[in-house]
């Protein structure tokens, strides 16, 4: 009876599969419809609350700031502002007319929506934002296309970082702004506000977000840019819409793009996937540079990391284009100062660098004689009586107390197995010179509180996948005033010069001028070795050939607010 | 005609030591409506001899030689498809009820329609009701216990179930394997009773497996006594009790309390049951026999007639008497 | 009556072991190294932005007073906020829960049919070569690296051949069509369903497949099984009237059991496959230390796996006669 009863139960399976066989046809593409795979879904639309960077990249297709870069030039150009803002250094005073542009509803983006953006980021103290605003005293409006910002000093962030705040509708956000102010935490209630529909000034418009499956956007037909040139660049959108899906996995995100169902991946393709692509005819890779950092930190507030001479030691002995030719399989860029290297604005271009074209028994010897100059000794030195290298054991410091061993955390081989082997091989050179280091891959979130939460490590590998192009990170990665928990000064550097130079640069308008701090900053940085930069990976993106052409290459990669208005269907 | 005719039977079981023999040239008769009692020790046999008459045999069991003919048919002959019709239909057993013989997730009146079912196609749900309330009431267990589960039943009632369910399609021979066992002395003797009565009642034929020679002595107008595998000694109830050829039988009944105008002491059997697979050439109970002569160990046995009806396997019987 | 009985204690039973878990959950999270606000945080921002973040998401109490928060909230019904969606957790699970439960009530109900039907049938055949194939195959989708065979089937199955959808629940030309019936987009889910399903019921259907064939083959040297033979009906009657009932009592409680033990291979094969539900959003929330998402995730299964076993050992009751509570 039981068998019966089995047959019966499959039964229904038969024509289930076959009707769903039956409509497994080629999945119909709308002509003019971009699909884009995501690794994830955007958690929020919550322009307040948006900390991812999948969020932050869709509102990026909505809402626009005020100034944009040149994809090529990287200088910061008018975008919802006409023209570039008119400083008065009198008043301290920035001064802005909007472009004349509309939301996707038809009204007008006025001078209110930007002030009462600045506003509500100021009251309630938005975290993501505040920091960018919380030196802007007063906003005016004299008229609906003038804002008067009214700073407490120059700031040289504001063009750069708080302009390029999307701005806000009023009208949307006001119902919320008012509820909030009523309860008990209003940043709470303000950030846990969930928009219904999300008026758009940008090139894209929200039309459907399907949680778990797909997020909808149109093409804005109100888009200010439509037909417009700006930055030399005619701007559609030409496409009808973009489709985001969502990838559980970058593996079936790779064989979706091969099979064409999504045009393109955004997100970075990982060495190994590289040859394959390279290979598949109907795949176009694009090539660019990241605005990234990956780098050691050392923690300064202890030995033997507290000696600059020790610090510069490991420099010279870590190979930046053997990690790079190595682990990255050639994808990437050698660092030698802070500053990625394609950010050409900011970029100093002759720092300080250790053993730079020296080979492995070169290196040895360099760092050998540095920590030999310093007072430290062997039990067994790294280079003998003849000059020839050895593997040296039982390094001690100048007072002859032995080094205890030290660790060098990194993340886990799951998360990023390009850190974790770089650390490996680290610890190999070092182990080489007697230096009594390990690399101990931990969880991510324990590693981030470990090393700024608690500050309680010896050094550390970790990274900044998109820097902003603004270089004030300078600042924020090694002025004392960040040496607490949670600060950006992880290392726990203390440099009086350094200091000053970086509120100077901080308060500079003129960039002729800002840039020679900025480089200062970095000669120091390159002198003092609390942070050694390592390299920034090449940013390699996968997009099907033949569907849609007109992609704008730029530092960080083709998935810019650019390509998605240039892109044209073939 | 004998009903059933067993003719030099042999069965045997693969075993990882090889092909143990557990039934031996093993050959007797039964009329119709007569009963045979089949005794020994637990592992001489019986059971696999019973199980061998319905070609229930375990998959490592195998007839080896010989023949069983029932009612006239070759038995051995037989295809799988007409032994199903044979099993129950004309041949049934009644288990042990202590073991599982009744099925713990259906209903015992289901079990009993089922059997009553599958030799009676043409049965309609009322007249496949009403045999199983008939054959309820033969056996004496309330109708209304029909849709009760096995475990709700006392080790009797399930007892009879059983004996209901042996006897649902009318069979000429039962084969009955230790129906009494682990009952209670009063319950026993009850089953017994009920055996009897049905027996004589309803004339069918019995083979009445049991290591008790006593339950046996009661019940059966024939007696068959097995030992490693060899029938040792067979023929009427009287006769064997009354004038025991085998020392074997005579040492069984030595070893039981009371049996019909049988009061002695108790004497356990020495030694134990040879090994299956170690079998001596020549008569298995010699290592165990008192009166055991220096060639009974090489000499295959013969037999000794005491009386027309009445064989033993001891060529000693009649000189030891 | 008893069986009314008998559930009551065990959900009070259940209740007590509900708090327990509730409670370790708890310290587990704040024990658990990570700081949730680290993610959110980049080097355009002051620490005290961070600290804001904190207070906002509650954190700034002392663990004790966010204890009993998490108490009364619980008891209320609320579930708290997720720290990344900044949505209601109960709204995310309501949202999730219902794709997860398709998925794996699906993947259970067709692992254990087809593994007590195979089961039975290995048994039935043991030591032949039926039964060697399907005893090895149990075995190896047994142990198979479960990430490995899911992303197997999609490369085989949805892109080389070309039939299932590569990924997720569904497909936007279906949804964003306004035309389209229930039945098409029924029929879509469906269609999305089969390789995540193929992918769950290979690694469950072994066990169900050896817990079936070994309870098979001890339910063969039944007694009930020789009266059945003796009986004279047909074997396909033994096997499946007689022996498989009894045989698949103890297939029930793995059903029970392998809820518990496939929620690790439910968070794969729904991250692989970009399944929509509660074991993707568990791995994301553990990893991004979202510890009311997280929390609440864990509740639920634990919660899941505690009832269903109690449904199990009350369905015991309802098929085995012999067990009265």
């Amino acid at each position: 009876m039981a068998a019966i009863l089995g047959r019966v139960r499959f039964a229904w399976l038969v024509p289930m599969v076959l009707a769903v066989l039956g409509t497994a046809g080629p999945s119909s593409h709308a002509a003019d419809l971009l699909k884009v795979g995501l690794p994830d879904e955007p958690k929020t639309l919550n322009v307040f609350r948006a900390s991812g960077r999948w969020s932050g990249r869709v509102l990026a297709l909505m809402y626009q700031p005020l100034l944009v870069r040149d994809p090529e030039t990287l200088e910061l150009i008018p975008w919802l502002a006409a023209e570039m803002p008119v400083y008065d250094p009198e008043a301290v005073t920035y001064t802005v007319r909007l472009r004349e542009a509309n939301w996707s509803d038809g009204s007008p983006v006025t001078a209110g929506d930007v002030a009462f953006t600045g506003r509500v980021i100021r009251e309630f103290k938005v975290p993501k934002y505040y920091s960018k605003w919380k030196f802007v005293t007063r906003i005016d409006t004299p008229d609906d296309r003038t804002v008067v910002f009214h700073l407490s000093g120059p700031k040289a962030v504001f063009l750069s970082r708080t302009l390029a705040t999307p701005i806000v509708p009023a009208k949307e956000w006001t119902r919320a702004v008012e509820a909030a102010r009523k309860k008990e935490k209003p940043l709470r209630s303000l950030m846990n506000h969930r928009p219904k529909t999300l008026l758009s000034s940008g090139p894209f418009v929200l039309k459907e977000w399907r949680k778990g499956a797909y997020l909808y956007l149109v093409r804005n037909d109100r888009f200010f840019g439509r037909g417009q040139e700006i930055a030399g660049r005619t701007l559609g959108p030409h496409i009808d819409g973009i489709l985001l899906k969502f990838f559980g996995t970058s593996d079936a995100a790779i064989l979706a793009l091969k099979k064409g169902t999504i045009d393109m991946f955004w997100w970075g393709i990982q060495p190994g996937y590289i040859e394959d692509l390279e290979r598949d005819p109907n795949i176009q890779l694009y090539r660019c540079e990241r605005s990234a950092l990956y780098y050691m930190g050392f923690n300064l507030r202890k030995p033997p990391f507290d000696d600059v001479a020790f610090r510069r030691a490991v420099a010279t002995l870590v190979d930046k284009q053997f990690i790079i030719r190595r682990i990255l399989q050639g994808m990437g860029e050698e660092m030698d100062t802070v500053v990625p290297p394609g950010n050409q604005l900011w970029c100093c271009p002759d720092p300080r660098t250790y053993g730079k074209g020296l080979g492995r028994a070169d290196r040895v010897r360099a760092a050998y004689r540095l920590l030999k100059e310093a007072g430290y000794s062997w039990d067994v030195p790294p280079v003998n009586d003849r000059g020839e290298v050895v593997k040296g054991r039982g390094i001690r410091y100048p007072d002859g107390r032995p080094m205890q061993p030290w660790t060098i955390l990194t993340p886990p081989t799951d998360y990023d197995p390009l850190r974790a082997m770089s650390g490996t091989i680290i610890q190999g050179w070092l182990q080489d010179l007697g230096i009594p280091a390990s690399a101990r891959p931990m969880a991510f979130s324990a590693l981030l509180q470990q090393v700024k939460t608690r500050r309680d490590f010896d050094a550390f590998i970790l990274a900044y996948g998109s820097l902003s192009l603004d270089p004030d990170y300078l600042r924020s990665f090694f002025h004392s005033d960040n040496d607490k928990p949670r600060g950006w000064n992880m290392s726990g550097y203390v440099n009086p010069e350094y200091d000053r130079l970086a509120e100077a640069a901080a308060s500079t308008i003129d960039t002729q001028e800002r840039r020679r701090l900025v480089w200062q900053m970095q000669r120091i940085v390159a002198e003092d070795v609390p942070y050694l930069p390592l390299y920034n990976p090449t940013l390699v993106e996968a997009v099907r050939k033949g569907r849609f052409g007109g992609w704008v290459k730029t530092l960080g990669g083709i998935g810019n607010l650019w390509s998605f208005c240039e892109l044209k269907p073939l | 005609m004998p009903l059933v005719v067993v003719d030099g039977l042999t069965v045997g079981y693969w075993t990882a030591g090889g092909m143990a023999p557990a039934v031996e040239d093993v050959s007797f008769t039964l009329e119709k409506g007569e009963s045979l009692g089949l005794v020994g020790e637990s592992g001489c046999g019986k059971t696999t001899l019973g199980k061998a008459l319905l070609r229930l045999l375990p998959p490592n069991g195998r007839v080896l030689a010989g023949e069983i003919r029932f009612d006239g048919e070759d038995l051995l002959a037989k295809t799988e498809a007409e032994m199903r019709e044979v099993r129950w239909g004309k041949i049934a057993m009644i288990f042990q009820a202590a073991m599982n013989a009744l099925n713990p997730v259906h209903r015992v009146g289901d079990q009993i329609a089922e059997a009553v079912r599958a030799h009676g196609p043409g049965l309609g749900r009322d007249a496949v009701r009403e045999r199983v309330l008939e054959l309820f009431r033969l056996v004496g267990i309330p109708e209304q216990r029909l849709r009760d589960y096995p475990h709700q039943y006392s080790g009797g009632m399930k007892q009879r179930a059983i004996i209901a369910m042996a006897l649902a399609c009318r069979p000429k021979l039962v084969i009955a394997d230790e129906p009494t066992t682990a009952l209670d002395v009063i319950v026993q003797a009850q089953i017994l009773d009920e055996i009897q009565r049905l027996q004589r009642k309803l004339g069918v034929s019995l083979v009445f497996i049991s290591h008790d020679i006593a339950v046996v002595a009661d019940v059966c107008h024939w007696i068959g006594v097995m030992y490693a595998g060899h029938l040792v000694e067979h023929g009427p109830r009287d006769e064997v009790l009354g004038d025991p050829g085998h020392p074997y039988t005579r040492a069984l009944l030595a070893s039981y309390p009371t049996l019909a105008g049988l009061r002695r002491a108790l004497e356990p059997i020495p030694g134990e049951l040879p090994n299956l697979l170690d079998m001596p050439p020549g008569c298995r109970f010699s290592g165990r026999c008192s009166r055991s002569r220096p060639e009974c160990r090489d000499r295959k046995p013969g037999w000794s007639v005491l009386s027309p009806s009445h064989r033993v396997l001891c060529p000693w019987a009649k000189e030891d008497r | 009556m008893g069986l009314w009985r008998y559930a009551a204690r065990r959900l009070v039973q259940i209740a007590g072991l509900f708090y327990v878990i509730l409670t370790v959950l708890f310290i587990v999270f704040r024990l658990a190294p990570g700081d949730p606000v680290e993610r959110m945080v980049d080097p355009s921002m002051d620490p005290e932005d961070a600290e804001v973040l904190m207070a906002q998401l509650g954190l700034d109490r002392p663990v004790g007073v966010q204890y009993l928060y998490y108490l009364k909230n619980f008891v209320s019904g609320d579930m708290g906020i997720s720290f990344h969606y900044g949505e209601p957790v109960a709204e995310i699970i309501a949202d999730r829960l219902p794709n997860t439960v398709l998925l794996f009530t699906s993947s259970t109900i067709l692992a254990a049919v087809v593994g007590v039907l195979l089961g039975k049938r290995a048994s039935w055949s043991k030591g032949r070569s039926t039964d060697t194939v399907l005893t090895f195959s149990a075995l190896a989708t047994h142990t198979v690296f479960l990430p490995w065979l899911a992303l197997l089937l999609i490369w085989l199955f949805a892109y080389r051949l070309g039939w299932f959808p590569i990924t997720g629940m569904v497909s936007e030309d279906v949804w964003l069509d306004p035309g389209a019936t229930w039945w098409t987009r029924a029929v879509d889910v469906a269609h999305h369903m089969v390789l995540p399903l193929a992918s769950l019921f290979l690694i469950q259907f072994g066990t169900f497949l050896l817990v079936m064939r070994s309870s098979m083959l001890e339910t063969l040297k039944e007694d009930y099984i020789l009266t059945a033979r003796a009986k004279g009906l047909p074997e396909r009657v033994i096997r499946n009237h007689h022996a498989a009932p009894n045989a698949a009592l103890p297939v029930l409680t793995t059903i029970g059991l392998s809820l518990a033990f496939s929620i690790n291979g439910g968070a794969i094969t729904e991250t692989v496959f970009t399944w929509p539900g509660i074991g993707r959003e568990l791995v994301l929330a553990v990893s991004q230390n979202d510890y009311p998402l997280a929390q609440a995730s864990f509740l639920l299964i634990a919660a899941v796996v505690l009832l269903a076993n109690l449904v199990v050992d009350l369905l015991y009751a309802v098929l085995d006669p012999r067990i009265r509570y």
